[in-house]
């Protein structure tokens, strides 16, 4: 089933006209049923379909000249940095303490110097994780340019103070080099609060110092259905045998709320239906799409 | 299918004058009420009598479109024309005015072109043309988004215009019919005219009043059946004995 095809389905619960041809309003009504269906559907659906497998290239340094507008700003000249560099470690030649790139006129920290103008390295030591992944899943891993066996990195929350690093002694001494090839990782905020883009940086230590690729599996949220793919079909991004067992009644207990709803007296249970969908069919469907047999006792070669 | 000439006979006959010797007064009169039965049947029945589609070609980021003064309506579905995918209606100037934050998602900033998806039809005092002989009204056709360059062509509009108004020159044109579809004009139009025709002070057959009441009572009945798009609740007008229960129920 397609989005109009879903919409219009959906439109025959309401007071319209023509349920093919919704007007504007009752189209977003409709919209934001979709969407409130979808996320619930995956909010208590199993999480292995919401997963996928993501690959970031963290590429070697690369050195650049920055000057800062004045002492004391963080601001630079216009497009100093590549839109790729944002959350990147800046490592400076004359030994200010390092910072890491906000924008691509700014940095983290204020220039503490007279000399404006100073050669620096961008260290690629960061993946960008937006809104739309939920949960990064273990094991995160990195290749170089080669075959060879990839590298697993382990999380360690006491590098984000910047001293964990530095201790060599016993076994917490997982980090040993400040650059080199990546071996662990940790997530750094950006203030998702505050509108801020992406929601999270997972920084590698030690910083790599030539080409890598970082994989890892994670959570994605649902993709949200757009006011113009009512217009233009796509695909509902739910299994076709789940649309109008499942995510269809889900929708319609969303689209209760809307002013346009055509019957009160159904509206109650609309909601019951769908409050049964989440508490068992979801909560029952399998979260293994290919189980093991269990092979005790089985001779070889069956 | 009666002519102009005829339904002006008709109406001479209410007022019990002869064609060559109605005064300009009365012809005056009759013209008026015929027209006024027309303008009546181009309102009541909006998917029969008006409707027509008309086409309008969007230019690169243009997404206001002044239409003919002559259309009073726009129905749905507009529609793009190279896919048939019909646009959809904002309700209000205020949807219209806050597209881009309420339908496409963006922030407070201009309008963004790219495939239109909705329109508004906006009517408005035509200031160029407040005492001029056209009327003086601007409708204006907002496409939103306003078209990317990618997204040009044609739209198609299902309107209806203004009824078609006669002149005196018609009364007396033989070769005129009246602008009424599917022989409608003896069943409908007729007993219209004949009922306008009964306020004016040339009525004369006052021994007909009743009859042209019920007439008129039937010909404004059958006008909302007539419609063969409308089932619901209706019946077309090929369902003459249902429509004789009915109306005896």
């Amino acid at each position: 089933m397609n989005t109009v095809q879903l919409a219009q389905r959906l439109a025959t619960r309401l007071n319209v006209r023509d349920t093919t041809l919704l007007e504007a309003e009752p189209a977003l009504d409709v919209l934001a049923a979709i969407n409130g269906g979808i996320q619930e559907y995956f909010a208590h659906a199993p999480s292995l379909y919401k997963r996928t497998t993501l690959s970031h290239a963290l590429r070697a340094p690369e050195t650049l000249s920055v000057t800062f507008t004045s002492k004391y700003a963080n601001t630079v000249e216009d497009d100093t940095f590549a839109t790729a560099m944002m959350g990147c470690t800046l490592r400076f030649d004359n030994g200010m303490a390092d910072t890491v790139i906000t924008g691509t006129n700014s940095v983290l920290d204020d220039w503490l110097h007279d000399d404006l103008t100073q050669p620096a390295t961008v260290f690629y030591d960061v993946v960008p994780i937006q809104d739309v992944i939920e949960q990064i899943l273990e094991p995160v891993r990195v290749h170089d340019a080669t075959r060879a066996n990839p590298t697993r990195l382990h999380r360690d929350e006491r590098l984000r103070g910047g001293r964990a690093r530095w201790r060599e002694s016993g076994l917490e001494a997982f980090v040993t080099a400040e650059a080199g090839r990546p071996e662990a990782y940790y997530l750094e905020p950006v203030g998702g609060s505050q509108g801020g883009e992406p929601e999270f940086l997972l920084r590698v230590a030690p910083r790599p110092l030539v080409d890598y690729t970082i994989k890892f599996e994670a959570e994605l949220g649902p993709r949200a259905v757009t006011f113009a793919e009512l217009s233009i079909a796509t695909t509902v991004g739910v299994p076709g045998n789940r649309i109008e067992s499942i995510l269809l009644p889900l929708c319609e207990a969303h689209l209760t709320a809307s002013r346009f709803w055509r019957d009160p007296r159904a509206a109650g249970d609309v909601m019951g239906k769908a409050e049964n969908l989440k508490g068992n069919r979801l909560r029952t469907m399998t979260g293994d799409i290919a189980p093991a047999r269990n092979q005790m006792g089985t001779p070889a070669g069956f | 299918m009666l002519t102009v000439p005829q339904i002006y006979a008709a109406v001479l006959e209410v007022f019990g004058a002869e064609p060559d010797k109605a005064t300009a007064a009365v012809k005056a009169r009759a013209l008026t009420d015929i027209n006024a039965a027309l303008q009546l049947m181009a309102e009541a029945g909006e998917d029969f009598y008006g409707r027509e589609e008309i086409t309008v070609t969007l230019a690169t980021g243009n997404g206001i479109y002044v239409l003919p003064k002559t259309v009073q309506s726009v129905l749905d579905p507009v529609y793009r024309a190279a896919d048939g995918v019909p646009l959809r209606k904002l309700a209000s100037r205020g949807q219209a005015q806050v597209y881009q934050q309420l339908f496409a998602g963006g922030t407070y900033g201009g309008i963004s072109s790219g495939r239109p998806l909705a329109y508004f039809v906006e009517s408005l005092r035509d200031t160029d043309n407040v005492t001029g002989a056209e009327d003086n009204v601007k409708v204006r056709l907002h496409v939103l988004p306003p078209p990317g360059a990618s997204h040009t062509g044609n739209l198609v509009l299902n309107v209806i215009s203004e009824a078609g108004t006669l002149t005196e020159d018609d009364l007396e044109d033989d070769t005129k019919k009246v602008p009424v579809p599917h022989k409608y004009a003896e069943s409908i139009l007729l007993p219209l005219v004949r009922w306008n025709a009964t306020t004016s002070h040339f009525f004369v057959a006052k021994d007909m009043l009743d009859r042209y009441r019920e007439d008129y009572r039937q010909a404004i009945t059958l006008l909302g059946m007539a419609d063969p798009a409308r089932t619901e609740g209706r019946l077309a007008v090929s369902e003459p004995a249902q429509q004789r229960e009915r109306r005896a129920a």
